[in-house]
């Protein structure tokens, strides 16, 4: 027995089958939670976004296109939506001064969590636009068109965001002794 | 020193998106070019350590908000037609007593004609739930005992007409699909109480939700052969949870 697929739940959705979403929201919701807790660093943020999120979709389904996959639409959506709670919250507080250890020498060892704690942290020092191109890229393994497509902007534009985006988190890895030269 | 041409190039490396020349013209760069190999290697760590990050679990109460809050009338079109402007309680009570009469009247048309008192409907009278607690579980009909939710099922000959019949009694919602491997369509279906109840059917494939207690008769195709029996699922929370087939008795 074969499980439906995104394009029958959403066709079941337009005809009513509301309980149906739920599937989806399954499927879903932990990588969308994690794209948005990527691009916010909040829990309880990431957590509306995502709620918004498939609201939105929920609401749109109708104007969904099938020729591209339903997973991208709704990860386009997720980005979206965080890129606007950024500037919304930009607008109403100014945001924490970002944490940037000192040099830290190669004896310096950073456990798994500390680890992880200094990537979330280098993300947030990028600017949220470039954030999202490394979120599209290396969580989800977006190619250079599908982002354009999902970000609106051209591929000129994604090459050159992901190309700084990448070099900007080398540079504070290395400051964080995340990556450490022999 | 690092030529922007092939900085340029190691991040389209990095990304599967470079053509074999470019890729031998960097590979003789990097190795002429100690400073640009260090660059490379960095960049490659900057991406492992982003991809080595962990999938976070969503919160477990994200999933009831999301369905809570979605604003189900924008595809329940039966239930917008019931809506009516602003008239006084004597106006608005004629008008619900209107549509529960048509209502009404639908669904006497509806299953009258599908399960003819004399027929289906009446010989499946000692499947249902009241008779079923008395009389316990017979040979043919398979168990379901889950933590969650308990009930039977059973497939039998009823005249021309192979009947499923499944009552469930739980808590939440459980994801119910039945699937004939022969290919048997499902031509009707009824539910014993309750009238929230979606439904769709595609081939040999029935799938709707299930919630509290509930029995449920789907009727399939008298002309196909059914030798394979009705395989039944149940998910709960995304998770295939009871699986099993429902012999032809």
């Amino acid at each position: 027995m074969t499980e439906l697929t995104d394009l029958e739940i959403v066709e079941q959705c337009l005809d009513g089958n509301i309980r149906v979403f739920g599937v989806l929201v399954d499927r879903y919701q932990n990588v969308l939670f994690t794209a948005a807790l990527r691009m916010v660093n909040d829990r309880q943020d990431a957590e509306d976004i995502v709620q918004t999120a498939f609201t939105k979709a929920f609401e749109k389904l109708e104007n969904y296109n099938a020729k591209y996959k339903f997973f991208s639409w709704l990860y386009r959506i997720t980005i979206n939506e965080s890129l606007n709670f950024i500037k919304r919250r930009k607008r109403q507080e100014p945001l924490d001064e970002p944490v940037v250890s000192g040099q830290q020498s190669p004896e310096d060892f950073l456990g798994e969590n500390e680890r992880k704690e200094n990537l979330q942290q280098a993300l947030m020092q990028l600017k949220p636009d470039y954030r999202a191109v490394i979120v599209l890229r290396h969580f989800e393994q977006h190619s250079y068109q599908e982002m354009g497509e999902m970000l609106n902007i051209p591929e000129k534009t994604v090459k050159s965001r992901l190309f700084s985006a990448r070099q900007l988190l080398r540079e504070i890895l290395i400051k964080n002794g995340v990556i450490v030269h022999d | 020193m690092i030529d922007d041409k092939y900085l340029a190039l190691m991040h389209q490396e990095l990304d599967g998106e470079i053509t074999s020349a470019e890729k031998t013209a960097l590979d003789q760069y990097l190795a002429g070019n100690a400073e640009a190999a260090q660059y490379y290697k960095d960049l490659k760590a900057v991406i492992s350590n982003l991809e080595e990050m962990p999938l976070e679990a969503a919160p477990s109460g994200l999933k009831d908000k999301i369905m809570d809050g979605l604003p189900v009338e924008t595809y329940q079109k039966a239930d917008n037609e019931l809506k009516m402007p602003a008239a006084s309680d004597i106006w608005r009570t004629g008008w619900v007593f209107a549509a529960g009469l048509a209502a009404g009247l639908f669904a006497w048309g509806v299953f009258g004609n599908l399960f003819p008192v004399d027929d289906r409907n009446r010989q499946l009278q000692g499947n249902l739930p009241g008779a079923q607690a008395e009389q316990g579980l017979s040979g043919s009909q398979l168990a379901i005992d889950l933590p969650q939710v308990r009930g039977f099922a059973q497939l039998e000959q009823r005249g021309e007409a192979r009947i499923l019949s499944l009552y469930l009694d739980g808590e939440g919602t459980v994801e119910v699909t039945a699937f004939n491997p022969d290919g048997a369509t499902m031509r009707h279906f009824a539910q014993e109480q309750g009238a929230d109840l979606q439904l769709s059917s595609q081939g040999g494939k029935v799938h709707f939700f299930h919630q509290g207690r509930n029995q449920y008769i789907l009727s399939f195709d008298s002309e196909s052969r059914m030798e394979k029996g009705v395989e039944l699922t149940l998910h709960l929370d995304g998770k295939v949870a009871f699986r099993q087939t429902v012999p032809v008795n």
